[in-house]
């Protein structure tokens, strides 16, 4: 009976031990898996104010008028770069080097102006 | 012992039907009598071998358009749908379209209002293979069975950062390089939906909620081309071939590049410039 006894104690100790590290295999496990949900999750908190003042759209003509508003404003900025186009410090254009007998070289990169006036984010649908 | 880490999202595609993922090019149309393949008419060999349609599925989503155009609407372009779509089996799909742009998107909207639903389900008899599939219409007993013939599109380039869904989600207004105004781009006013993969891009904007069905904007548009990715210099190169819509514009392959500077906020949201 002490035999038995003892052996049933042996049993609970390593079952407790195995139980112990699985559980802590899996609680790791899923972690990472929280850690990832949280970094996606991230992208909304930088849009919080932005979400969060949209809210107040409650009608679908109320979001149409917001995002109709914001487009006019767009192209009312774009308007009026385009009428300031002769005010310098604009442009994709960029020396290389400039050395007094040698060409001096534009090297045009391919890259949109930096006058460009919108940007649109786009999200996982 | 159970243990659960959250969400555990299950395909609901079944194990064994070959996978739809993937471009796809239309060829042509087959006719059936009596169940039986009994000819294939191909585009190329139509009287309209300009005509082109392709379609995309992937991650749950799913968008096609053509370039057939169209001089009795105000839109000039062709047409094209965005869906979420479930693979039941290799001979069955459900497509649920909420939006399109050119005829078919006002069909959608007009479907969508008249019965106060948010899309349109289409269950398709397909026949899904490696690299083709069909996909049939029609009624058999009175022979008039028809199928789309699709063949898959080649892989152009390896899997990038861009590959899968995206919808453009916010607005940002700049002004000399300063941020100043931010407003979200409402699904119900706007859908710009973007699918990319193997090299190739797509996408619809339904501009139905925005514009009178006279406008020509109406019609929204879309547009397919191949892509480049420089992830070294953060630019996105694009070109497109042809479109739908408004978008009536056709380029060769590999012509016309359109550049955006992207800047990746995480996996899941970009951003990107227009001007």
């Amino acid at each position: 009976m002490l035999f038995i006894e003892e052996l049933n104690d042996n049993y609970m100790k390593y079952f407790y031990i195995f139980f112990v590290i699985v559980s802590s295999l899996i609680s790791n496990s899923c972690s990472d898996a929280r850690a990832k949900e949280s970094k996606s999750n991230n992208k909304s908190n930088a849009f919080d104010k932005i979400d969060k003042r949209d809210k107040k759209l409650f009608t679908r003509e109320d979001r149409i008028e917001s995002y109709n508003n914001s487009k006019k404003k767009s192209e009312s900025i774009k308007a009026s770069l385009s009428a300031n186009s002769g005010y310098s410090g604009y442009g994709s254009a960029k020396k290389i080097t400039k050395e007094t007998n040698k060409e001096i070289r534009k090297n045009k990169v391919s890259r949109p102006k930096i006058s460009n006036t919108g940007f649109s984010a786009y999200s996982t649908n | 012992m159970m243990f659960s880490c959250g969400d555990n999202q299950k395909s609901q595609s079944s194990s064994e039907a070959p996978s739809i993922e993937g471009f796809w090019n239309r060829l042509g149309t087959i006719k059936y009598v009596n169940n039986i393949a009994v000819d294939t008419s191909l585009i190329e060999d139509s009287k309209n071998p300009w005509f082109k349609q392709v379609k995309v599925y992937r991650d749950g989503s799913m968008i096609w358009l053509n370039n057939s155009r169209d001089t009795l609407t105000p839109w000039k372009g062709g047409s094209g749908g965005y869906a979420k779509f479930t693979v039941h089996s290799s001979d069955s799909i459900t497509e649920k379209t909420s939006h399109g742009t050119g005829y078919w998107g006002t069909a959608i909207k007009d479907y969508k209002d008249s019965l106060n639903v948010s899309s349109w389900t289409f269950g398709l008899r397909t026949d899904i293979n490696e690299n083709y599939y069909t996909q049939r219409w029609g009624d058999s007993e009175i022979n008039n069975e028809r199928a789309e013939y699709w063949v898959r599109m080649s892989k152009l380039q390896g899997k990038t950062k861009f590959d899968g869904v995206w919808k453009r989600v916010y607005q940002i207004n700049f002004v000399n390089g300063v941020a100043v105004d931010t407003t979200s781009v409402p699904s119900d006013a706007v859908l710009d939906v973007k699918i990319f993969s193997d090299g190739y891009y797509t996408y619809q904007v339904d501009q139905t909620s925005l514009f009178d069905p006279d406008k020509p904007e109406y019609g929204g548009y879309g547009g397919l081309g191949t892509f480049e990715y420089d992830e070294e210099k953060n630019i996105l190169t694009e070109y497109q071939e042809w479109g739908s819509g408004i978008q009536v514009n056709s380029s060769p392959p590999k012509t016309n590049p359109i550049y955006h500077n992207i800047k990746f906020y995480n996996d899941d949201l970009f951003f990107t410039d227009w001007y």
